[in-house]
This record gives C-alpha cells, sequence and structure tokens, in this order.
C-alpha cells in the first residue's frame, strides 16, 4: 500500500490513533494511505486530527504529497535538528491573522493617472493592515515566534491560551480597528499545526 | 511506491523540502527556473520604480502628463510581466523571490 507521510512524532509519545512507521533518532513517521491523501484537504485534515491527539506532531508541508521514503531520509539525515524543533514546538499551536483588502484598482485601469492613484490607495490601506498586524503580533508571541508576510500573519501561542489569544486580537481590533482601512476584514484563526514554524528549509545544511 | 509521481527519488525530493523556497536551478526544469529568476527581478524593479512614482506624485513633483505616462507605462509594464511568467507557467506569486535573511522581493 502506497503510503504519504505528513509529519513526525515522538516515539515515546504515547499512541495516538493512525499510522505510524519508525523511523531514525526515536522519530515516528505519520503516515496516511495515498489515494484520497493525494488531496491537499485531505491531508490538512489528517494533520488537524493527528494535532488534536498529539503534543509532540511536527507537520510536513501539506502543499505537495511527501512520500513515508522521503520522510524517511529527512529523518535518517537531520534527526537532531527534526527532535529540537519537535520539542520547542511541542504544545504550541500555530495562531494565523489574515487581513481582507477589498481591492478597488480595477475600476481605475481606464488611464495611467487613475492606475496610479488606485496603487497609491492600495499601498496606503496595506501598511496600514501590516501595522495592525504587527501590533497583534507583538502582543501574542516573542519576535522568533511569530512571522508576517504581506497582509497574512502567523505566531506560535500555548494550545491551552488561544481562546486568550483570540480575546486579545479583539481587544486591539476595539481600540486601534478604526485605524484599519474601512472595507478591511480581519480573520484570525486557531488552533492549527505549526505548519509555518514546522518547516523543513536547512534541516539538511 | 515506485507507480507513484512524487516519489521517483526521496533523497532528491528530501533537499528538494529543505531547501524549499530558495533560488534553485533545476537540470530538469532550468527554463521556468531562470524565468522566474529574470521575471521576479524585472517585477522587483518594477515595483522600485512604481514606488518611486507614488513618492513623486505624493510630493506633487509630476505634471498631469507625466502621472499619466508613468501610470500608464507601469501598468502595461506590470501586465506584460505577469504574461511572460504565464507563459513558462508562472504565477504572479511565483516571481517572489526568497532572498533569505534580507527577505522576499515582491
Amino acid at each position: 500500500m502506497s503510503l504519504i507521510a505528513i509529519g513526525f512524532t515522538a516515539a515515546g509519545d504515547g499512541a495516538p490513533r493512525g499510522m505510524f512507521l519508525p523511523a531514525a533518532g526515536g522519530l515516528r513517521i505519520a503516515a496516511v494511505p495515498a489515494g484520497a491523501a493525494m488531496d491537499r484537504r485531505a491531508r490538512l485534515r489528517a494533520c488537524l486530527a493527528l494535532f488534536r491527539e498529539c503534543p509532540s506532531f511536527l507537520p510536513l508541508p501539506v502543499g505537495a504529497p511527501v512520500s513515508v521514503e522521503t520522510a524517511a531520509v529527512l529523518a535518517r539525515s537531520a534527526a537532531p535538528t527534526l527532535t529540537a524543533r519537535m520539542e520547542a514546538l511541542r504544545s504550541c499551536a500555530e495562531f494565523v491573522l489574515v487581513v481582507s483588502l477589498t481591492r478597488r484598482a480595477d475600476d481605475a485601469r481606464v488611464n495611467g493617472r487613475a492606475w496610479l492613484a488606485g496603487r497609491h490607495r492600495q499601498r496606503s490601506d496595506e501598511t496600514a493592515a501590516g501595522l495592525f498586524l504587527d501590533r497583534a503580533l507583538e502582543r501574542l508571541a516573542g519576535p522568533q515566534d511569530r512571522r508576517r508576510s504581506g497582509l497574512a500573519a502567523s505566531c506560535l501561542v500555548p494550545r491551552q491560551a488561544v481562546a486568550a489569544a483570540r480575546d486579545a486580537v479583539a481587544g486591539l481590533l476595539a481600540r486601534d480597528g478604526g485605524a484599519l482601512p474601512q472595507d478591511a476584514r480581519v480573520h484570525a484563526t486557531a488552533p492549527w499545526p505549526p505548519f509555518s514554524f514546522a518547516k523543513m528549509e536547512g534541516c539538511l545544511a | 511506491m515506485s507507480d507513484t509521481a512524487f516519489d521517483l527519488d526521496p533523497a532528491r525530493l528530501a533537499r528538494s523540502l529543505a531547501e524549499a523556497g530558495r533560488l534553485r536551478i533545476d537540470p530538469d526544469t532550468v527554463e521556468q527556473d531562470l524565468a522566474r529568476l529574470v521575471l521576479g527581478l524585472m517585477e522587483f524593479l518594477r515595483q522600485l520604480m512604481e514606488l518611486q512614482a507614488i513618492r513623486r506624485m505624493e510630493a506633487g513633483s509630476l505634471t498631469a502628463e507625466e502621472e499619466e505616462r508613468l501610470g500608464t507605462t507601469l501598468m502595461r509594464a506590470e501586465a506584460a510581466i505577469h504574461a511572460q511568467a504565464a507563459a513558462f507557467g508562472l504565477s504572479p506569486g511565483d516571481l517572489s523571490l526568497d532572498l533569505g535573511p534580507l527577505g522576499r522581493t515582491v
């Protein structure tokens, strides 16, 4: 049976439901049968289910399917790095904040001046939204545990602190929301497995 | 797992995961990778020019005609870069280049 790897767990981390293969360095590869799991949403669902049960779950990216053989190579080559990341992320959840803005540039494509003015407005709106995200992140997590790319931000919070983080964002929105563009919408979603902080970049360096 | 397209070479795929986001020129996708690099730099320069145009517009140092010409040029340059990217199977988001500690270009 073909298997897709969705992440790693610590061997000593109990026996959550699912399929696990032993790997190097005391790691276990969490796997799901290929087929349905070739779909990104199915892999995401599998990650969420395991995340709920297993505090050590270190997820692999869900963007593309990863075979268990590839995961085994990662574990063999970088077990200490993976174990360190697993311990650093243990019992943490990713808290995601996204600001969406209604694009208004389309009606300004009639001529160059209007297009430029539209871009000016868009950049001003994005700057204001980015400042709001930065303030929210500063409240929620330390510098190493937060990141922002454009109008999407995420940070690490203890799993038990997700509700408090949501309240903190609501409070900030009530206080500083007036500085956001009028059509801005702030979306806060959590808890997620720490996808943005468990990236495999550099683990083979 | 030899029947699955994603599992041609686990060692190579593992390295690819470990290097995700960095600038890479792969022998099998050299045309697309080069296009991404070149068009990414072009889009980066275009955005710098757009920022400068906006600054000058804010400062009031452009005439209406200059604003029109700059806006039209930047608008068409963006469309041309996106069209070239699409020809190589790249989306506008693919033109964002990761410069490591310096951040992303776009």
